[in-house]
């Protein structure tokens, strides 16, 4: 997916030996928004936000540092969480109001 | 025709996103800063920020209800550290430094207390009062088991520790002193953090480096969780970009201590071996937010260009 007019990259390191393992260059990101990101339980997959004020989703495979899906969401996520079910939960909110998705387990 | 292929790219780009519809819609009563979705996604954990006060809320994702399970005193009783819940790894307790009066404007400090809230009961406990602190000063952190919780009190230079005893109810165990440096400040941050396996905690401070005035190096010591008892760590000082608000400093792998590079030495996440106290190893420049896997040895940074 070619990078759009402010593109960030996602990185991911072994510490154990230092090496730099893969990078991904996410498109069209923005640095709007509250960023947030976590690991599935495996680290198999990497969930963030980004650009679209945080409404944006991506998941990523670590080994392949490739985007597999993205989603966008109705309201500035601020929580991502794996769930026992295998789903990711996304928590976006509004100014009065939490609201909770669920992505399906990748 | 250039003028007509960017937007067709960017709608190509939005039409790959599938939209997300919200499954759940919970009242906030305010702004929202949500912490915690314990793994059964039955319960959301959360600061409602009411005017200049934080409270300290949890919903049932079931019925939809809310609980307000403390009332802040001024806007930064949002803050454990800079983070505003600290949640233990399998998301089942939730701590929190909450102010039990507004901070004075003159001095900065008020009396506060640090609470633990935990998922299978629902209980509320408070584990410590705190007189005149200094709210900025603290940190906490849970061992990778979820057992142990350890708060670090940078205006004592001390920290306090708890084990999740058989009935889930927090005990108390000896409370570790920071060594009381004498390059120093007094109060001064305090970063605690558990090993990867649980069986050693490290202490993060701010302090000098011989001929600068200001502190802007981290100091680091560590102990033996089981027995308390300090073990050498040959990490020196070391420079940082003094930003307390990320996952940083942050003990990864068989035992590296990464830090955040400080401005004009090209940035970037140093690792160090604790050791040796070698760096070994430097990410790239400018990173610019991190999610370490204590157990999956990953590091994940996000560099704007």
């Amino acid at each position: 997916m070619p990078a759009g007019p402010n593109p960030v990259t996602v990185g991911f390191w072994n510490f154990d030996d230092g090496t730099q393992m893969r990078a991904v260059e996410l498109p069209d990101i923005g640095l709007d928004g509250f960023p947030t990101a976590t690991f599935t339980a495996d680290s198999r997959y990497f969930f963030c936000t980004a650009g679209a004020g945080g409404r944006r989703i991506f998941l990523i495979d670590v080994k392949t540092a490739k985007i597999r899906s993205s989603w966008t969401a109705s309201a500035s996520v601020r929580g991502l969480f794996p769930l026992t079910s295998g789903e990711i939960a996304a928590v976006g909110v509004e100014p009065k109001a939490v609201l909770i998705y669920k992505m399906p387990a990748p | 025709m250039s003028c007509l292929i960017v937007p067709i790219f960017a709608l190509a780009i939005l039409a790959a996103d599938q939209p997300l519809v919200p499954s759940v819609r919970l009242d906030s009563g305010g702004e929202a800063w949500p912490a915690a979705l314990t793994p059964d996604g039955k319960s959301l954990l959360g600061v409602v920020k009411d005017g200049d006060n934080g409270d300290v809320v949890v919903w049932d994702t079931v019925d939809r209800s809310r609980s307000v399970l403390a009332k802040g005193k001024g806007a930064a009783s949002l803050c454990v550290g800079s983070v505003p819940l600290c949640v233990s790894p399998g998301r089942r307790s939730v701590a929190w430094l909450i102010l039990t009066e507004p901070v004075d404007e003159a001095s900065g400090v008020a009396d506060m207390d640090v609470v633990i809230w935990n998922a299978t009961d629902r209980s509320t406990t408070a584990l410590l009062k705190l007189k005149k602190a200094l709210f900025f000063c603290m940190s906490a952190d849970f061992s990778p088991d979820s057992s142990l919780l350890a708060f670090g009190d940078g205006n004592t230079k001390k920290v306090h520790l708890w084990k999740r005893g058989a009935t889930a109810k927090w005990v108390a165990l000896p409370t570790l002193e920071v060594a009381q440096r004498q390059d120093a400040p007094k109060p001064t941050f305090l970063e605690t953090k558990f090993s990867r396996d649980g069986k050693q905690l490290f202490a993060f401070f701010l302090t000098k480096v011989p001929g600068e005035s200001f502190s802007s190096a981290v100091a680091v010591e560590r102990w033996d969780t089981a027995s308390g008892r300090p073990l050498s760590c040959r990490i020196q000082p070391t420079r940082t970009f003094i930003w307390w608000t990320g996952p940083l400093p942050h003990v990864v792998g068989e035992g590296t201590l990464c830090l955040q590079a400080p401005e004009g030495s090209g940035g970037g996440v140093v690792g160090l071996d604790i050791s040796s106290g070698k760096k070994s190893m430097r990410s790239m420049a400018s990173p610019w937010g991190h999610r370490c896997r204590r157990t999956g040895k990953l590091v994940a940074t996000r560099i704007a260009y």
